[in-house]
């Protein structure tokens, strides 16, 4: 039996009151693609639902700093896929978002609940880990940022707390020469992965690789660094000439996939077992950061 | 406890009153009897519920009702009758694109949401529209067929 009173602010400091004011008595609505379901199929008793999606400010994408992206967090799934913005400046992101369910989830499912939502096989989330992102929260008792990596804290779960409210998501400019790439599989495009792979390589002018992070989703409650294989990658000549045109290092992309395999230890699933997860693992990873060492130009 | 909500559906205004936790698909049917937007897994995954909201195609089943305050909703009903059939619905008849007819609501609109943004679309951006549509009868080579026709 729901009996939920029901709020519809204009803007943050609105929204964040009702937060203080219900506590976890609370739930946030944006696009419903997950708290809806929630409502159902938690059967929950929220004292009160909170519409967020007129609050003003939270539906742009600009750039920061020169080369960042800033994402207010209303901004739909559809809006990033479209969006040049994000296809020039974060094509791992684009490719991620476009691989998301279907035109009816994208044109609802906003970033700032999808940061909520916490899924453990998110394709989005990997992506902005990869790409150092940050998220800020606000309340009424004021605002933090905090990475992504540390924000989402269990599968389904973050360190949000009930009387916050997710509002902006912001990826930083990268080092020069970083590329990013992102790569995934599933039964049917659109399902959630079995196994997915994003990449950001940072290359020197000398071809050498000097910040690597590999990211793996739906292997473990959260999105998972491949630790082993980003330092095989550093140090290494990632990059380099032959027959006079630039060429990525096959063996040593090769052999940090390898390493990613053997380091992420899933547990399977109804569509997958636990070994043909790993397999998957070396080569979507092989397969992003071919793509990032491809893109770090 | 009821709050008053207000949209246009398929041109006509209606002025209704929904509990918060309503949703939109709720208001359609229960509210407004309109009965051609289905309830299939009422778990965001069959389409059946799919209406165009403000433009966007959507899946009602997951819009909070009092979201739609203020906007318009296009559903089956406001596509075309049977005396005046919409191009799209005379494609899926020729083409043998409807069998139970239970996802053909949905599978039209996500037609026409696909054609009104791209009017020529090619098979995989048809099979990637419609990819939010689910049919149980194994219409998809048919309404595939059905929408290319029409490009």
């Amino acid at each position: 039996m729901i009996d939920a009173r029901y709020f519809e602010p204009t803007t943050v400091d609105e929204a964040c009151q009702v937060l203080s004011e219900y506590g976890r008595g609370a739930m946030v609505v944006a696009g419903g693609q997950s708290a809806m379901l929630r409502l159902r199929s938690l059967r929950l008793s929220p004292q009160a639902l909170v519409n967020v999606l007129n609050v003003a400010g939270l539906n742009g994408i600009e750039v920061n700093n020169g080369t960042g992206l800033t994402l207010g967090a209303l901004v739909t799934l559809r809006d990033l896929e479209k969006s040049p913005l994000v296809q020039q400046r974060c094509p791992a992101l684009h490719e991620a978002v476009s691989t998301v369910s279907d035109v009816q989830v994208r044109n609802a499912a906003t970033i700032g609940g999808h940061l909520g939502t916490a899924h453990p096989a998110s394709d989005i989330l990997p992506v902005l880990i990869a790409l150092n992102a940050t998220v800020t929260v606000r309340s009424a008792g004021g605002s933090r940022t905090i990475a992504v990596e540390s924000f989402i804290a269990d599968a389904f779960r973050t360190t949000l707390e009930p009387n916050e409210l997710i509002t902006q998501i912001d990826i930083p400019p990268q080092p020069a020469r970083t590329g990013s790439g992102y790569a995934r599989f599933s039964i049917r495009d659109g399902d959630f992965p079995i196994v997915g792979a994003a990449a950001a390589v940072t290359v020197g002018e000398d071809g050498v690789c000097r910040e690597a992070r590999l990211v793996l989703t739906s292997v473990a409650p959260t999105p998972i660094r491949a630790a082993a294989a980003e330092q095989r990658l550093v140090g290494s000549t990632l990059m380099g000439t032959q027959t006079g045109s630039l060429r990525h290092n096959e063996e040593v992309i090769r052999a940090a996939a390898r390493l990613a395999s053997e380091e992420i230890n899933p547990v399977g699933e109804v569509m997958a077992s636990a070994d043909y997860e790993k397999h998957l693992v070396g080569v979507l990873a092989r397969h992003a950061l071919t793509k990032a060492a491809q893109r770090a130009r | 406890m009821k709050y008053p909500l207000q949209l246009s559906v398929n041109g006509e205004r209606y002025d209704v009153e929904v509990e918060a936790h309503h949703s939109l698909v709720d208001v359609l049917r229960n509210e407004i009897g309109l009965m051609g937007t289905k309830v299939g897994c009422e778990d965001g995954r069959c389409g059946t519920c799919t209406v165009i909201l403000d433009g966007k195609l959507v899946k009602s089943c997951l819009v909070l009702a009092l979201q739609a305050n203020g906007k318009e909703v296009l559903t089956i009903e406001g596509v075309g009758t049977a005396d005046n059939l919409h191009p799209i619905q005379e494609a899926f008849l020729d083409h043998g694109a409807v069998q139970c007819g239970y996802c053909t609501p949905a599978m039209i609109l996500a037609t026409k949401s696909l054609l009104d943004e791209n009017p020529h679309p090619n098979e995989e951006e048809i099979r990637r529209a419609l990819k939010g549509v689910l049919c149980r009868c194994g219409t998809y080579t048919h309404v595939t067929r059905a929408v290319m026709s029409l490009t």
